[in-house]
């Protein structure tokens, strides 16, 4: 009798810590399973369905679509255009930016510090807001013209430019490229720029030849953010921008709009994300996404 | 088995494996412990004495066998349920609370009324120094101040067991001396059963009422310090606690305490009751029980030539090659250690009574 | 950077300094300017613009609706993703890296196609032009940066603290409620206030997902930029402005305080 009930008690022991062991194993399941469920309900599968959208011909599935775009000289230019437009900004960032995040990095305090306070305040603030504010200095009766009708010349048309467009992305997206270089800029060791400096190299050497590679990181990763950023940039071109210079995410947009052809609409979207996701897979596979997202 | 018959903390055949790992980290332990009884348990990084002691607290489960607190098994019991005390090595205060606070985060828990949280919390704190401090953040104290709120949080629910892994290790020497004394203090007079990982051997001798010799995730031997150190179980016992010569040899046909070695002919008094005859043994004699002589000695004595010497301070450690090669190392004091230039011929002696004799596996 | 005292760098940061900051305050200006929202200079100053915008509903609305589905789905994403940073911080589990990139997703989409992707399904499921539906989009559109920090400040978590909270005889919540929760929350704060601005300052899915019945703040204001008449946007545009800018300017005067006694 005493023996079976022990061995009973044994035995449901052994069952309780088999369960714990499974439970053990669960958990992170169980504290996944929120955050799967939503992303796959709630953003795979509306992203899924206007894949799915795009390949939905009249009668039952084709890649026809995409055999339209690649082949229409108007959406083979607007493609082309967005590249070269994010190229362009993502360049003007860089350049732009070095200075700032170089000068930021290397006088700490004073100087350093207040060209920090404003390139945050900015990225922290509604890029709606700066690009009305571009609206207001490049509009007919904004400061540029009524500066150049001050000194007595009519002003060209800006505003509603591509060029008004680049300025206004360029203005938005240069926090992001000077935060990202000021992040591997800080980490660079001082001493290494003092054993050049004491090696007998000019400050200009120590620069080119120890602190600009040393960089590199930094604007690896500012670039490839900004330049996909600008890919997708709906709303400063559209604000910004003229009618004839349409990028991708406009013609999305306009067709959403306008409830145009939701098949190229569709379509449009895919090839967007299909060159987004290249470019991300390009840099995982030099780099590794991980350090894009730590900054 | 009534329970007056059975020890109060009882270890029956742990094991533990993980997944994925060949040789289990706990391979069947079994162990008995007194009520108010300091238990060590020493050995190296890997060897299985922090894995024990966790599934001791529970934060591990043993993959077979029981442990038993006063013949219950408490293996099931969730760490919260079991109501001990805990100190770690990186003292694991909680850094949004006070020194107070930390204290009495336990009682807290056990729903003990205000007025007397706050009045053991001041007990327990002047208990380990530290009244003055009470309103403080750990992160305002220094390393010794911290073990000791930890060590008053692990004590202040009087908990029937004890559990301290390595809680001296994050500190320097001499406030390690000093907590050691103080721990030790604190452990009779409260009476508490304590169970400590360390794998300082000095710490685990000056401290403890038996130590237990961890070697890959078993139990070498569990003995008090002396016999620890006198009378090892093993040859990993006997290096790894202490300094020593171990000599192989053979126990000599037909008589007892007799072996046969390089070094000539040893006798001892210990131990070799167990031998037969022509056995392989080891002979083991403590450095600090070899001393000079001032004649030839044909048993228990060499004549050695000095390779060696390096000065400790308190005492000088003496290298030399005895017949057949075979080295032997002794401790001098540093008057004596000016007969002994590497090179010189030198004639050392033993006791019986200080030589261990132990068996030798393949 | 080219000569020794470094003149030329400083120089040139401080003219990108003067780019990036003088539009901002030029739209300061603009808010207390009168007649149309276009003109620089303005031709008088005055509050009515200020007044204007607190007594229309076009715009207080608005503005309600993106505090509320600020709220509604940063608490949404914190809830939904605080678990999985935990998980992944614990635990090693097969497909660790593929569930990685899956919660970072809604950073690698663009949010125009996003906008069409929700524009479409949510018009299928009936959540169109409703709070919810924005709320629920934006709670997904934050899941990677409440990830994101979630999981760098797990990863600093000293877990024997829950071990010792544990042999104190605290149970699993009690250990969560008492010791985690307490430690980790400015964690939690800034990753809600993370989450918070990414729908508040959310415009493209808004835009298109909203309609007039959940406007939000961001798509009320594209749409006064674009009819170009409303000087309201200039009074929205400062306010957003001054409160970014006064927090910043109390943290860097709070960091200087905090950093001055090490210095000594």
């Amino acid at each position: 009798m005493a023996t079976s009930r022990m061995y009973a008690e044994d035995n449901f022991k052994a069952s309780r810590q088999i369960w714990r062991g499974a439970m053990r194993a669960a958990r992170p399941w169980i504290l996944l399973l929120p955050v799967l469920t939503v992303i796959t309900v709630l953003f795979l599968v509306p992203l899924l369905g206007i894949l799915r959208l795009s390949i939905l011909g009249e009668d039952g599935y084709s890649l026809a679509s995409y055999a339209t775009f690649f082949t229409d000289s108007f959406h083979l230019a607007v493609l082309g255009r967005t590249l070269g437009v994010a190229l362009i900004v993502t360049l003007g960032c860089l350049i732009l930016g070095y200075p700032v995040a170089y000068v930021a990095a290397r006088y700490a305090g004073g100087l350093g510090t207040a060209l920090l306070l404003i390139v945050t305040m900015s990225f922290w603030t509604s890029f709606l807001a700066r690009t009305y504010a571009w609206m207001v200095i490049l509009g007919s009766q904004g400061l540029v013209s009524n500066l150049a009708r001050a000194l007595g010349f009519e002003p060209p048309q800006i505003l509603f430019t591509g060029l008004a467009a680049n300025i206004g992305m360029i203005h938005i997206l240069l926090p992001f490229m000077v935060l990202a270089l000021f992040a591997v800029m800080q980490r660079i060791d001082r001493t290494l720029l003092r054993a050049s400096e004491g090696l007998g190299a000019t400050r200009f050497q120590t620069f080119r030849r120890v602190f600009l590679p040393l960089s590199v990181p930094g604007m690896i990763n500012g670039c490839a953010m900004v330049y996909i950023v600008c890919l997708g940039f709906y709303v400063t071109p559209e604000l910004l921008g003229g009618p004839r210079d349409q990028l991708i995410a406009r013609q999305i947009g306009s067709q959403i709009e306008q409830l145009l052809d939701w098949r190229e609409a569709a379509t449009m979207a895919a090839v967007l994300l299909a060159v987004t996701l290249v470019i991300y897979a390009v840099y995982d596979f030099f780099f590794g996404l991980d350090r894009l997202w730590r900054s | 088995m009534t329970e007056n018959d059975a020890p109060f903390l009882r270890l029956d055949a742990i094991v533990k494996r993980y997944p994925g790992t060949p040789a289990p980290a706990v391979d069947g332990i079994s162990v008995d412990i007194q009520r108010g009884e300091f238990v060590s348990l020493l050995g190296p990084s890997g060897s299985g004495k922090t894995t024990t002691l966790l599934m001791i607290a529970g934060f591990e489960l043993p993959s077979e066998g029981r442990i038993l607190l006063e013949g219950r098994d408490i293996v099931g019991l969730p760490p919260h349920r079991r109501n001990f005390g805990m100190v770690f090595q990186n003292y694991a205060l909680f850094p949004h609370m006070t020194v107070a606070q930390n204290v009495a985060y336990p009682l807290e828990l056990r729903k003990i009324p205000t007025a007397e949280v706050r009045a053991t919390v001041g007990r327990y704190l002047e208990m380990v120094g530290l009244s003055g401090l009470a309103g403080r953040r750990p992160t305002e104290l220094s390393g010794g101040q911290q073990q000791r709120v930890a060590l008053a949080r692990a004590l202040v629910f009087s908990p029937p067991v004890v559990l301290m892994d390595e809680p001296l290790g994050a500190l320097d020497k001499n406030l390690r001396e000093q907590l050691q004394v103080e721990i030790k203090e604190l452990q009779k007079s409260l009476g508490i059963t304590l169970i400590y990982v360390t794998h300082d051997q000095s710490e685990a001798m000056t401290m403890s009422d038996r130590i237990a010799v961890f070697n890959h995730g078993r139990i070498d031997q569990i003995a008090p310090p002396d016999r620890i150190y006198r009378r090892p179980a093993t040859r990993f016992v006997g290096e790894f606690v202490g300094d020593s010569n171990m000599i192989e040899g053979r126990a000599i046909a037909g008589e007892i305490g007799l072996a046969d070695s390089p070094l000539g002919r040893i006798t001892c008094t210990d131990g070799t009751s167990v031998l037969t005859s022509g056995q392989p043994v080891l002979v083991m004699i403590r450095p600090e029980l070899v001393r000079l002589s001032n004649r030839p000695t044909p048993q228990n004595g060499a004549r050695l030539v000095v390779s060696r010497t390096t000065n400790y301070g308190d005492r000088v450690l003496v290298e030399g090659i005895g017949p057949n090669d075979t080295p032997l190392r002794l401790r001098v004091s540093a008057r004596e250690a000016e007969d002994c230039r590497p090179g010189s011929q030198i004639d050392v002696a033993w006791d019986p009574e200080d030589v261990h004799v132990l068996p030798r596996s393949a | 950077m080219f000569n020794g005292s470094g003149t030329l760098s400083r120089t040139l940061a401080v003219l990108v300094a003067l780019f990036i900051l003088i539009p901002m305050l030029l739209v300061a200006v603009m808010s207390f300017g009168q007649g149309s929202s276009l003109r620089f200079p303005p031709q008088s100053f005055t509050l009515d613009s200020y007044a204007a915008y607190f007594k229309s509903s076009s715009w207080t609305i608005p503005t309600l609706n993106s505090f509320v589905i600020g709220a509604f789905s940063a608490i949404l994403a914190l809830a939904i993703t605080t678990p999985a940073a935990f998980a992944f911080t614990l635990y090693d589990f097969r497909g660790k890296r593929l569930i990685r990139l899956l919660v970072m997703m809604p950073l690698m989409v663009p949010f125009i196609v996003m906008a069409l992707a929700y524009f479409f399904f949510f018009g299928r499921i009936g959540l169109l032009n409703t709070m919810a539906g924005v709320i629920i989009a934006h709670a997904c559109l934050s899941i990677p940066i409440v990830f994101l920090i979630q999981s760098a400040s797990l990863k600093g978590f000293d877990w024997t603290l829950v071990r010792a909270s544990q042999a104190c005889g605290a149970g699993a919540f009690t250990t969560f409620r008492r010791i985690c929760l307490p430690i980790l929350r400015p964690s939690f704060l800034v990753a809600g206030l993370f989450a918070f601005i990414t729908s508040f300052d959310e415009t493209v899915v808004a835009l298109f997902i909203s309609g007039r019945a959940a406007s939000t703040l961001p798509r009320r204001m594209f749409e006064s930029v674009r009819q170009e008449s409303d000087p309201i946007v200039a009074v929205v545009s400062t306010l957003l402005f001054g409160v970014v800018a006064a927090v910043a300017l109390i943290v860097a005067a709070r960091q200087r305080r905090a950093a001055r006694p090490a210095n000594r």
